[in-house]
């Protein structure tokens, strides 16, 4: 079998450094058209957050849905 | 034509002054914007419910430059006040009126794309937005690129006040640009590290742009990182934030001075009598209550006159005068924290942004009541500076003389050493008498405290400090 070289401590802090700076490229404004500075890192932790509130407002959605669905299934049996 | 100082920033517009008027130019690059405030209904809906200053068009011909696509004359505040001078529940109170109007524009397919705290201003108790421009259209999936600098000017502030020390508040004189998230997050205790919406909005936040900083990164699709729903989550879960965030100031010692006080009641009903017969015969348009505590006399002059700046350095008793106004519904009283031997000076670029608070005078009837024991006992301030200090904040002034006999004079004097020999009320007349003709003195009942109604003298000149 064919061994993987191993990555050097240089590469792969490099390797990390890219695949943070592709991350954050995904989202960070290039040219925000806005006149103050919203800073990248205030921009991550928005998308971040924003995420965060999304999950947490499906999870409570599915929780009502839920609750509906066993109210109902007992009414019925009831 | 003269451009306001403090209005340089953003570049979609910018306030001037003609003749007396106060105007707002709003640029052309500013027009489609403008144009979909106007169309979607979103600025009758803000300022039909009072949140958004309300405007009217004029004509295009007062435009301060040829950039003009429009300028509107907005309805004029009668006091500016700065959030270093507002208590915890002004500053909670703009906060959530900022959170609201970026709902209702979100609802309309607009965004706030600033989020200062000097976007707020108070009529009386009830805070307003002021700036027309600061809402642009929303594009799906943009993020909210004032998101810090609502955290900085709002949420660290409040948190800073309410879970470290309310005396905080003065930070904001310094850090215009609102409270450094790093900062915060240093200062504000661990536990805060255990409320996830802290931790987030705060500390980790704090740490993203430590550790993002400025970099800049190029993409086509970071407009589209944040849903519409998840944004309003967002404001959502600030909202939530601010509102669960409270301070309770009886702890500290001047907000409960109102029931502690020295005055037999006999005495505060004469001092009650002879500030509202002065107030009546005067009818003032503006009075300044100075060291206003929480706000008593202030609220008998607002009953006689245009409006009260009522002011203290303490505060917690400028959160009770705030939450007691408002209570009362006076919407007259504008409450406001400052130091008096240190008052709010000019901030800002040039030292020109901000304006001092004797440049925001004069009024027209100064109150300094039960103040000047404090200024020369308290902080070693001469009479005759005070009385000149006095005179330049306004032509009319009503002052209370409390001798070094007095109780509240003595709790100043109790653990020092009393190295007052010229305050005595011979003295007091003679510093004050150089700037003002007396036209009433009343001595309360029950004690040695004695009232006096002075109107500056004519030919005087404003004293030099």
């Amino acid at each position: 079998m064919q061994r993987i070289p191993p990555v050097s401590a240089h590469a792969a802090s490099a390797l990390r450094l890219f695949a943070c700076a592709m991350l954050v490229s995904l989202i960070a404004p290039p040219r925000a058209a806005a006149y103050i500075d919203p800073l990248s890192g205030s921009i991550v932790l928005q998308v971040l957050a924003a995420g965060l509130m999304a999950a947490s407002l499906t999870i409570r959605r599915f929780r009502e849905w839920l609750k509906r669905v066993a109210r109902s299934v007992f009414r019925q049996r009831g | 034509m003269q451009r306001d100082t403090a209005s340089f920033r953003d570049p979609c517009g910018f306030v001037f002054h003609r003749e007396g008027r106060m105007y707002r130019q709003v640029n052309r690059s500013y027009a489609d914007h403008y144009d979909r405030l106007i169309a979607s209904g979103l600025y009758d809906e803000l300022a039909g419910l009072g949140l958004l200053v309300p405007h009217s068009e004029v004509d295009l011909e007062l435009a301060a430059d040829e950039n003009a696509y429009r300028v509107v004359a907005p309805e004029r505040i009668p006091f500016v006040s700065y959030p270093a001078e507002w208590c915890f529940s002004q500053l909670k109170s703009a906060a959530l009126l900022t959170l609201r109007v970026q709902r209702n524009a979100l609802a309309k397919g607009m965004i706030l794309k600033d989020a200062s705290a000097f976007n707020v201003q108070f009529l009386g108790v009830r805070p307003v937005f002021i700036d027309t421009l600061s809402f642009e259209t929303y594009r799906e999936g943009q993020p909210w690129v004032a998101y810090r600098q609502f955290c900085e000017h709002f949420l660290s502030p409040l948190l800073l006040l309410s879970m470290v020390d309310p005396r905080l508040g003065r930070l904001l004189s310094r850090f215009l640009e609102g409270i450094p998230l790093d900062m915060a997050s240093r200062m504000l205790p661990r536990r805060t590290w255990l409320k996830p919406s802290l931790a987030l909005h705060i500390h980790l936040h704090a740490r993203a742009i430590e550790r993002y900083g400025r970099r800049r990164l190029g993409s086509s699709r970071w407009d589209k990182a944040i849903s519409k729903r998840s944004l309003e989550g967002l404001v959502a879960s600030l909202t939530g934030l601010v509102e669960g965030m409270s301070w309770n100031p009886s702890a500290t010692e001047w907000a409960s001075y109102d029931t502690e006080h020295g005055y037999a009641s006999e005495s505060l009903q004469a001092k009650d009598r002879f500030v509202q017969e002065t107030v009546e015969e005067w009818r003032p348009v503006t009075v300044w209550d100075l060291g206003a505590n929480t706000g008593r006399y202030s609220r008998i002059a607002a009953t006689a006159v245009g409006r009260v700046v009522s002011i203290d350095g303490d505060p917690g008793a400028v959160e009770v005068n705030y939450r007691q106004t408002r209570k009362l519904g006076a919407e007259n009283i504008l409450p406001l924290c400052v130091d008096l031997t240190d008052p709010t000076p000019a901030t800002g670029w040039a030292g020109r942004e901000r304006a001092s608070l004797a440049d925001r005078g004069p009024a027209d009837l100064v109150f300094a009541l039960a103040l000047v024991h404090h200024l020369a006992l308290g902080r070693n301030v001469p009479l005759g500076h005070i009385a000149r200090w006095l005179r330049q904040l306004g032509p009319r002034l009503v002052v209370e003389f409390v001798p070094k006999s007095d109780p509240q004079a003595q709790r100043l004097l109790v653990s020092r050493e009393d190295v007052f020999a010229d305050y005595d009320r011979e003295t007091f007349e003679r510093r004050f008498l150089e700037l003002y003709e007396t036209v009433r003195v009343a001595q309360l009942p029950d004690s040695e405290r004695v009232l006096y109604a002075l109107v500056a003298r004519p030919d005087e000149a404003l004293p030099e400090m």
